[in-house]
């Protein structure tokens, strides 16, 4: 039934039933389970020895219980440390970009069927500002309909062109490029721009909007 | 591989073509025909494989469209997709604070985007913010709803009935998320409060309710009555009891729990015959595919990530089937039935998290089934392979007493002996423990300490061989760790830890900003210093002299065509010179009356000064499109610093933002300053109260040893005194 050296592979196995117990919603219940059984069987340890000896364990102590005012402390700290990582981060964005002068481009996916993005080159009036290569999880954000945002600078009023050129591989794994040439008026507020990897259902390919945001 | 395909056919389309042409002296017009379709077909067969060859390029095609304008509700939801996008590279807190960035600017948040953040509020311990927001949530839900209906009677719109329901369903998820965290923390009040703001349940979260219900009653029956659902799904979750209590329903996963759950119960209420019904079927169990949503992933525990594995699906199967089999081990035993709980543990697999457990049962059953050589052999690997495990210690005085049985007087000797030796052992090895833990401030330490020596086996692994000192204190930490208080302080200790940390890089982060702050402070002042001692408009005027003086000089040159007024320093020079020479000539002709030569040299004079001239004549377009162009420039020059003098001078004059945001940035390092040392004090509180939790551990476990060593003693008295009767006889 049981074999020594074959501990190493049981400790894998229970090491794989913990992680999966983690993993799932019903970890509680799993716990409550490991430890009740833990329990019953001390349990059943203990009547079995109190059979034998004829002192009993009323001379333990007692651990206090689960101190609250601790959790809440926590708690309380969290969301103070949630709170400056937020202020940080909008005087940050006021300080290196005040609307003024900040343009931010963004990029998302719909469906992409038709495109498997691998990566993306962003020139801002014929200079190259970002790039990214993305990773299958990157990919798959965006198809999930995340937005991410590409690049975020500033720039002078006036107008300005952008160009994005998008790489990726079609239905049948070729490399094929998509690229997009915008021309847009930089004023006081913020210039946000969405560029839109769609599908194009009547000649399945996939092509590149642009959308403008304002607040 | 289309590729190739295409040049075979090209191939052979040629190969074909030469054996018509062979066949040329048959028929000349079958020949022409042939030949017109082989030109025809290799042309045609040239574009296809012009086409293929080009489709591995690239493609590249440019656009130029105008932008969509997009109102502001459109842009709330943008804003929500990048906190998704953030969500989904596996960055909870960024996402979060995209969320609150989004409820700044827009005054209206939806639903979802509500539940998106109370989820993930959640997930990162927030658990009063939570609160709160579900709790704003279900009374604007609740109005939402009722409007809604009064629009569902009049349009009765499909898609919205839809709506509600899903986020109905959400907001459930949410709070059965928000409640299975305050079990975890023990605090089952709090996790009952939370589910009491379940008031509709839809099907498929009716198990996981019930099961929370069961582990907050426990080791009570959880009642149905005090539950505050609707009459619709309470009626649905008492017909879900009563069939998983009949038969296990497979429909949902989570009934196996409850059956489970219900089964404990009966064991502990003695009532055997139900829970051993119970427990037959949980030991054939299947567990039915299920896919977890969206949603239930996201506000699950952070290490499930996005992957619910088939194989870990089984492995969970098989862990719930193996310990149904333990628990009727068990409940055989306790009824005093060895030999069924002997033939359930006999097939009991080898490979699960209970192989301990089901060893010391199944050596214990073939003891009271004085199969003594079994016995012997499954303690003695208790005793030699599991030297820390729980059941060792029992296996130890099984062994002794065991042989006491079989009248081994001396071996049980030899066993009670040996038992001593490690009682004493185990009360040295926590005297060593509780002097290195009251040596080690940090208790942290200890667990860094455990991680690195572990690295990718599981933390409370009891049983392996512990040979360093330091092994040892790690495992009595890790002993101690199986203490629900203790390990709650410890998780909270790497809490504050964390923060802590966060803290940190959030305070170098501020330093950053305020030596930017400090560098764009500096700057501006430079540029202002300069402004001010820079005569701005000495400058403009001389660009403005000298802009006339082309413009006249143009206008001369466009009205009279003479090439001089371009000369350059030579030509002028050589010019001033023949002025010079002819007004001498002139002086000397007057005097000298009538000198041939002198008219010669007036000859030669008026000469140069025509070549000179032509010379001038010639560059005299070039000169004026060049100074003309000039002009251009110096005007342009002239606007463009004069508008930007005028833009320095706004600036200037405008309220400049940087002393605001050096205010905004003096309060943040405040508050962070604050912060850290809240955590500080945090830390230090909870390490003094982990300390006194082990502490205590370590003492009871003294305490308990001391009971076993006295016990011992009592029983190795007991086999001396019998030996000696042996002796006497």
């Amino acid at each position: 039934m049981w074999l020594p050296n074959e501990r190493v592979e049981q400790m894998k196995i229970k090491n794989k039933i913990k992680s999966f117990s983690c993993a799932i919603r019903r970890v509680i219940t799993c716990t409550v389970f490991f430890s009740t059984i833990m329990m019953s069987h001390q349990a059943l340890s203990e009547e079995f020895f109190a059979n034998e000896t004829t002192k009993d364990s009323a001379a333990l102590k007692s651990v206090s219980t689960v101190d609250n005012s601790i959790a809440n402390d926590i708690e309380q700290l969290k969301k103070e440390v949630m709170t400056l990582n937020r202020e940080l981060f909008i005087l940050e964005e006021d300080l290196l970009f005040p609307a003024s002068t900040q343009v931010s481009v963004f990029v998302s996916v719909d469906i992409g069927r038709f495109f498997t993005l691998d990566s993306v080159e962003l020139k801002l009036n014929n200079e190259d500002v970002a790039g990214f290569l993305y990773t299958k999880r990157q990919r798959e954000s965006l198809e999930q309909g995340g937005i991410q945002r590409l690049f975020k600078g500033n720039l002078k009023m006036g107008q300005h062109q952008i160009t994005a050129i998008f790489i990726g591989l079609d239905q049948e794994q070729r490399t094929v490029k998509r690229a997009i040439t915008h021309l847009f008026e930089k004023e006081d507020d913020a210039v946000m721009i969405e560029l839109k990897v769609e599908d194009n259902t009547r000649n399945l390919q996939a092509d590149v909007h642009v959308e403008e945001w304002s607040l | 591989m289309q590729l190739t395909v295409t040049k075979r056919l090209f191939f052979n389309y040629i190969i074909h073509a030469v054996n018509v042409r062979k066949k040329v002296t048959r028929s000349m017009l079958i020949s022409s025909l042939i030949y017109r379709y082989f030109l025809a077909t290799t042309c045609c067969l040239m574009v296809l494989l012009f086409s293929f060859l080009t489709a591995d390029k690239v493609y590249a095609k440019e656009q130029l469209s105008k932008p969509t304008q997009l109102l502001p509700s459109q842009l709330s939801e943008k804003f929500y997709r990048q906190a998704l996008y953030f969500y989904f590279q596996n960055k909870p807190d960024e996402a979060l604070r995209q969320l609150t960035i989004n409820q700044d600017y827009f005054s209206k948040t939806p639903v979802h985007e509500s539940l998106f953040t109370a989820g993930l509020q959640i997930s990162q311990g927030l658990h009063q913010d939570a609160q709160v927001l579900l709790e704003k949530l279900s009374l604007t839900t609740d109005l939402a709803k009722t409007s809604d209906d009064n629009i569902l009677m009049q349009k009765s719109d499909h898609s919205t009935i839809e709506s509600n329901l899903k986020k109905e369903a959400l907001k459930v998820i949410v709070f059965l998320e928000l409640a299975a965290q305050k079990i975890a923390e023990q605090n089952l009040s709090a996790a009952q409060t939370v589910l009491a703001n379940i008031t509709s349940l839809p099907e498929q979260y009716q198990a996981q309710y019930y099961v929370m219900q069961q582990l907050i009653a426990w080791p009570q029956k959880p009642d149905t009555d005090k539950f505050m659902l609707d009459k619709v799904s309470k009626t649905r979750l008492e017909s879900l009891i009563s069939e998983s209590n009949n038969g296990l329903v497979t429909q949902h996963n989570s009934t196996a729990y409850i059956l489970l759950n219900e089964a404990l119960r009966e064991m502990n209420q003695q009532e055997f015959a139900s829970a051993e019904g119970k427990l037959k079927r949980l030991q054939v169990f299947t567990w039915q595919e299920e896919k977890g949503n969206f949603w239930q992933q996201l506000f699950a525990d952070k290490t499930s990530g996005n992957q619910l594995l088939t194989g870990l699906k089984q492995l969970e199967q098989n862990g719930i089937n193996h310990y149904a089999q333990l628990l009727l081990a068990q409940l055989y035993i306790e009824q005093g039935l060895f030999q069924q709980s002997y033939q359930q543990l006999e097939k009991f697999p080898k490979d699960t998290p209970f192989t301990e457990q089901a060893l010391f049962l199944f050596g214990y059953s073939a003891f009271k089934l004085q199969q003594y050589n079994i016995a012997e052999v499954i303690l003695n690997t208790l005793i030699t392979q599991y030297p820390y495990a729980n059941f060792t210690q029992q296996s130890w005085v099984l062994s002794a007493q065991q042989y006491t049985a079989q009248n081994q007087l001396n071996k049980a000797l030899n066993r009670y002996l040996q038992i001593e030796e490690y009682y004493q052992t185990k009360q040295h090895e926590l005297s060593e423990f509780s002097k290195a833990l009251t040596a080690q401030k940090d208790l942290l330490f200890f667990y860094r300490a455990l991680n690195e020596s572990n690295e990718g086996v599981e933390v409370n692994n009891t049983t392996d061989k512990v040979s360093s000192d330091n092994s040892i204190n790690e495992f009595w930490l890790t002993l101690s760790l199986r203490q629900t208080d203790i390990a709650n302080l410890y998780q909270q200790l790497q809490s504050v830890e964390k923060l802590a940390k966060q803290l940190q890089a959030q305070q170098n982060k501020s330093h950053w900003l305020a030596s930017t702050i400090e560098l764009n402070v500096a700057r501006q002042t430079t540029i202002r210093d300069k402004h001010k001692s820079t005569n701005y408009e000495q400058l403009l005027s001389k660009l403005l002299d000298k802009k006339d003086q082309l413009a006249i000089l143009l206008g001369k040159a466009k009205s009279l065509g003479d090439g001089k007024l371009f000369a350059d320093k030579t030509k002028k020079k050589l010019l001033t010179r023949i002025e010079k020479s002819q007004s001498a000539l002139a002086f000397i002709e007057d005097n000298s009356q009538g000198s041939p030569s002198i008219q010669a040299y007036q000859h030669r004079l008026s000469r140069v000064e025509g070549v000179l001239a032509w010379q001038l004549q010639q560059e005299f377009s070039t000169r004026y499109w060049q100074t003309r162009q000039s002009l251009n420039v110096l005007e342009r020059t002239y606007n463009n610093t004069l508008q930007q003098y005028k833009q320095v001078d706004e600036l200037l004059a405008q309220h400049s933002p940087l002393p605001l945001l050096s205010a905004k940035h003096a309060l943040i390092a405040n508050k962070t300053t604050s912060s850290q040392s809240k955590a500080n004090q945090l830390k230090t509180r909870i390490n003094s109260k982990l300390l006194a939790n082990i502490n205590l551990f370590i003492e009871n476990e003294h305490i308990k040893i001391t009971e076993f060593l006295l016990f011992n003693q009592r029983a190795m008295a007991n086999i001396i005194e019998k030996l000696n009767q042996q002796e006497a006889l």
